[in-house]
Order: structure tokens, then C-alpha cells, then sequence
């Protein structure tokens, strides 16, 4: 189970100072799916930050089952990225120069898996993604949503424990954000993971076991 | 690190460009120093080859050896602590520009590459830059000389004093221009007390008595180093700019857990590959060409100082690459992926 205990997050030094996040608190079970929406400039982004090691709250905790995540090192925190934590971006982000395969074998071998594994992993995840006739494309060849599936398939590559997605259906049209989502919420489900995700789309809602709203800085349940 | 080489691989076209601009460099470097070092060749070959570390010389020759004039009684001293004497003298010759005429037993090693020693007072083994000029069995006739000629008995390998060739002459074929045989310097190993006027110099001090070797070896050694330089700022900025493209890549990489260190070691296995790879070309073009090249053209490609200026070149492209690393190290992932 994720938790946070209320986390604060502000920038700035005394009169300039400006708080993000005010007393944030949230639990997430494992397998479950929760989204947050809130107006741009709530704190959604940096909540996922925080969530993703990538910046350090100035108050409060998060927990993942019994371990402590905050307080961490700058090498402690990529550690957690690597193994832990998989992201999914608003858009695909994936490395123009390797090829749709090596995409996911990268992410692997830089956590330690050994190559063949890897390769086997990555096969398997992407043809779960219905990906299997695009192994060996470089990603501008791909469509979009083809792209996008490769980016969330990358991002179950590591068996995280945590996927982080910050809009991921954003650049695309409702139809391939539909499928994509549906895809994120199968394979949460099936390799019990936990999954927050941000998204302004409600049609999307119904997905979610859980939806909250960021306001203000303050997480409110909706 | 397969990455960096999957990168390579995908900008192939930026990459071949910046390696080709590095082989021009590297290969005007190489060129450069081949050429200061051919000219230093000619200047100092006969140096280089002189049988002993010490030369002893008149202290008014201020060390151009060929300036020197040893008298009987220096002699004397030299022969008795083990120096081999020298009489060099320069011989005008019609229709050409000059030769170091020069006479001694021992003082001076080289291969015969063509022919064989002078073995009448009329004969005379040529520096091999000349053999473009003169031919086995071909006649020199000296202009300051009335009737003095000599016949070219073969040539050796290069032996030259400041631009000159050197012609070795047996003690009769010297004679033909001085009766008493005059010892110019004397070649030797012993360090000894010495008459006052006369100075025990190194080979060093030899060389850079050398009016032109100096002002030759010091313009082009310039130009090397500031090929260098303009080589370090070449790869700096290059790849300053491709780490500033790649900001969002970077961002991702670091954002999935890729390590700085992993991202660092790639900038430089790709910056190490293109620059061995530049270079070695360079470096194997310079080989071909040494040996394309005629004799008489200034060109020694020196082995030793190939190494250095290949080593000069990795070290010039890590420094070159510290500023892209220091980049590298400093991206922040969430801004670079355009975070909120």
C-alpha cells in the first residue's frame, strides 16, 4: 500500500514563498487505479514528482508498504526510479535512436536484468500491448498511440511497484485513449500494482477505482 | 556501452560530419608535425648520427659546428681521450647550391642505401636526397675549386647539417680542397678537462646552434598547438550542442533511473569512438603518404611523436567533453521533461 502522510511542498523563502501542497494525504491499495484532476497549477505534476522520487517534499512522509521513501539520497531516489517507480508521460518520451524492443531492454538491463531476459520480457510485455509486428521500428515510424503503448509498456517493464502517469492520453484522440487506458487498468489489475494517474479527461473516471480532486493545494475525494 | 553506439548508429550523418571535420584536423596535425620534423631532419640528421653524446668545438663556432676550427694541439687532447676528429668543409658545386664536404674515420654512422664508400680520392658518398639530382657514376665539379671533381660512388640514408647535404670523402679526396686536412670538431663520449677556448658541447646544444632549425621548429610546433586547441573547442562545442538537443532525452533517462554515471560513460564512448576513429585515418593516410612522397621533400613521420599526438588528441577530446558532462550532470529530469 501506498501512503502519504500529509505531505507540504512550497518553493521560495519567506515572503516569497509560495506553497504547492498543503497537508496531502492519501492511501492507495495495491491493484488499484486512482486518478486526480484538478485545475492546472494545483500541484498535480509536483504530487507526482514527489510520488516518483524525482523531487523531496518539504514536510511529511511517503510510504510503500513498510519502507520509508522519503529522505533519500540522490542515488538512493534513482534506485527507486529503476526498480520501483514506472512513469508514463503526457507524451511518449521514448529514445528516437532504439529500436521499439531495445526500448524496453534498455530500461531492463539498466536495472540489472540480463539481456536474454530482458529481450524475453520486453517481447511479451509489447505483445500484450498488441505491439508484437512493431518489434524492431524505430519509434518515428509508429503512430502516436502506437508510441504511447511502447512508453506504458516501458514503464511495466521493470516490475514496478508503483506507475506514476501524468496524462498519458492527452495526445491522443478519445478513441485510442480509451484503449490505452483500458490497457493501463488491465495490467495494473493483473500485476497488482498501484497506479495513480492525473488526467483532466472525465470520460476516463469510470476507469478509476478511486477519484480525487487537487484544489488549492488540498486533496479533496470526489 | 551498446547505447552509445545505437545512437551513433541512428544520427549517422552528424556524427560521420564531426568525425570528418576531427580527420581534417587531426590529419593537418600529423601533416604539420611530419613536415617540422622532415625539416628538422634536414637540419639535424648529421647530428643525430654522430658516433658520441659529446662534440668538442672552437668556443668562438658558438656551437655551429661547422664554424669550428680545432688546432693541432686540440687534436692532440681529442684523439688521446677517444674523439673521432671531423674536417667538414662547405664545397660550392656549378650548377647546384652546395654540399658539407666531409672526412673522417668514424665519427659519423649511416647505412650505404646505394653504391659504396668512397674508395679513391676521387669519389664521394652522397646524402640520399641528392640521389634526385645526381646519379650513381654522375661528376660534381666544385666551382671555388679549379679542377677539383668527384665522381658519386653511391648514396646513404639522410644526412644533412642545416639544409645541407652531406658528401663523405676519403682523407685524399679531402685533401683535393685542403692539403692539411683542417679538423673542424671532434665526436666523443669522455667528459674531460678541456684548453679554455675550447667548449665540450651536447648534441642538443648542436642542434639548436643551428640557426634555421630553431626558427623553423618554433612557427610549426605553434601551429600544432594551436590546431590542437581549435581541435578541443571543435568537440566541446559540437557536442555542447548535441547534449543541449538531447536536454529532454537526458531528462527521460535520468527520469527512468538511468544514472549520471551511465549517461557520462556514454558521451564518452561516443566521443572516444569518433575521435580514435578520426584519427587513426589521419594517422594511417600520414603513413601512406610519407612513403608516396619523393626523398628531397622535408617529411619524417616520427613514430614516437605519432603516439604522443594521438594521446594529446583523447586527452584534448575528454576536455572537450567535460563541459557536455558537467551538462549532463546538472540536467534535472522533471524540467526537462516540461513538468507543471
Amino acid at each position: 500500500m501506498l501512503e502519504l502522510k500529509s505531505i507540504n511542498k512550497g518553493f521560495g523563502k519567506d515572503e516569497n514563498r509560495t506553497e504547492i501542497l498543503e497537508d496531502v494525504n492519501l492511501q492507495v491499495n495495491k491493484g488499484e487505479l486512482v486518478v486526480l484532476y484538478g485545475p492546472s497549477g494545483s500541484g498535480k505534476s509536483t504530487l507526482l514528482s514527489i510520488i516518483g522520487a524525482l523531487l523531496e517534499p518539504s514536510n511529511g512522509e511517503i510510504m510503500m508498504d513498510d519502507e520509508n521513501w522519503t529522505h533519500l539520497s540522490n542515488s538512493e531516489m534513482t534506485m527507486l526510479r529503476q526498480k520501483e517507480i514506472g512513469f508514463i508521460f503526457q507524451q511518449s518520451h521514448l529514445l528516437p535512436y532504439l529500436k521499439v524492443v531495445d526500448q524496453l531492454v534498455y530500461v531492463g538491463t539498466i536495472a540489472g536484468m540480463k539481456k536474454k531476459e530482458a529481450k524475453k520480457r520486453a517481447k511479451e510485455l509489447l505483445t500484450t500491448f498488441g505491439l508484437e509486428h512493431r518489434l524492431n521500428n524505430y519509434p518515428k515510424s509508429l503512430s502516436g498511440g502506437e508510441q504511447q503503448r511502447v512508453a506504458i509498456a516501458r514503464a511495466f517493464m521493470n516490475h514496478p511497484s508503483l506507475i506514476l502517469a501524468d496524462e498519458p492520453t492527452a495526445s491522443l484522440d478519445f478513441e485510442r485513449a480509451i484503449q490505452v487506458v483500458e490497457k493501463i487498468q488491465d495490467t495494473v489489475k493483473e500485476m497488482n500494482i498501484t497506479c495513480i494517474m492525473i488526467t483532466h479527461d472525465t470520460r476516463i473516471f469510470k476507469y478509476a477505482d478511486k477519484v480525487y480532486e487537487l484544489k488549492g493545494g488540498r486533496l479533496e475525494a470526489a | 556501452m551498446n547505447i552509445a553506439f545505437k545512437e551513433l548508429k541512428y544520427y549517422k550523418f552528424k556524427y560521420l560530419l564531426i568525425g570528418l571535420i576531427l580527420f581534417l584536423l587531426a590529419f593537418l596535425v600529423m601533416f604539420v608535425s611530419s613536415l617540422a620534423q622532415g625539416l628538422g631532419k634536414d637540419n639535424i640528421s648529421m647530428i643525430e648520427n654522430l658516433n658520441g653524446d659529446k662534440i668538442m668545438i672552437h668556443e668562438e663556432a658558438d656551437n655551429q659546428i661547422n664554424q669550428s676550427v680545432l688546432e693541432d694541439k686540440d687534436l692532440e687532447q681529442a684523439t688521446d681521450n677517444g674523439y673521432y676528429p671531423v674536417s667538414m668543409k662547405m664545397l660550392r658545386i656549378q650548377d647546384g647550391d652546395g654540399i658539407q664536404l666531409l672526412y673522417s674515420d668514424d665519427a659519423v654512422n649511416y647505412t650505404v642505401v646505394e653504391g659504396h664508400e668512397p674508395t679513391s680520392k676521387n669519389e664521394i658518398l652522397l646524402d640520399e636526397t641528392l640521389s634526385e639530382t645526381y646519379k650513381f657514376g654522375d661528376t660534381i665539379e666544385a666551382r671555388d675549386y679549379d679542377g677539383v671533381t668527384y665522381t658519386v660512388s653511391g648514396f646513404v640514408d639522410k644526412t644533412m647539417y642545416a639544409h645541407t647535404s652531406v658528401g663523405f670523402v676519403t682523407k685524399d679526396g679531402f685533401k683535393k680542397i685542403d692539403e692539411e686536412v683542417t679538423p673542424t670538431f671532434a665526436v666523443g663520449d669522455k667528459t674531460h678537462d678541456t684548453q679554455s677556448h675550447i667548449n665540450l658541447i651536447t648534441k642538443e646544444n648542436a642542434m639548436n646552434g643551428i640557426p634555421s632549425f630553431q626558427a623553423e621548429q618554433l612557427p610549426l610546433n605553434l601551429m600544432v598547438i594551436f590546431l590542437f586547441v581549435i581541435s578541443a573547442i571543435v568537440i566541446s562545442a559540437f557536442f555542447y550542442v548535441i547534449t543541449i538537443q538531447k536536454t529532454k532525452e537526458y531528462g527521460i533517462l535520468k527520469a527512468i533511473g538511468t544514472t549520471s554515471g551511465k549517461m557520462i560513460v556514454s558521451i564518452i564512448v561516443e566521443v572516444m569512438t569518433i575521435v580514435i576513429l578520426s584519427t587513426v585515418i589521419a594517422i594511417g593516410l600520414t603513413f601512406l603518404l610519407a612513403n608516396f612522397l619523393p626523398v628531397s621533400m622535408p617529411f619524417f613521420v616520427n613514430n614516437n611523436l605519432v603516439l604522443l599526438l594521438f594521446g594529446s588528441f583523447i586527452g584534448v577530446s575528454l576536455i572537450g567533453a567535460l563541459l557536455s558532462v558537467v551538462k549532463v550532470i546538472r540536467i534535472d529530469p522533471l524540467s526537462a521533461i516540461g513538468g507543471e
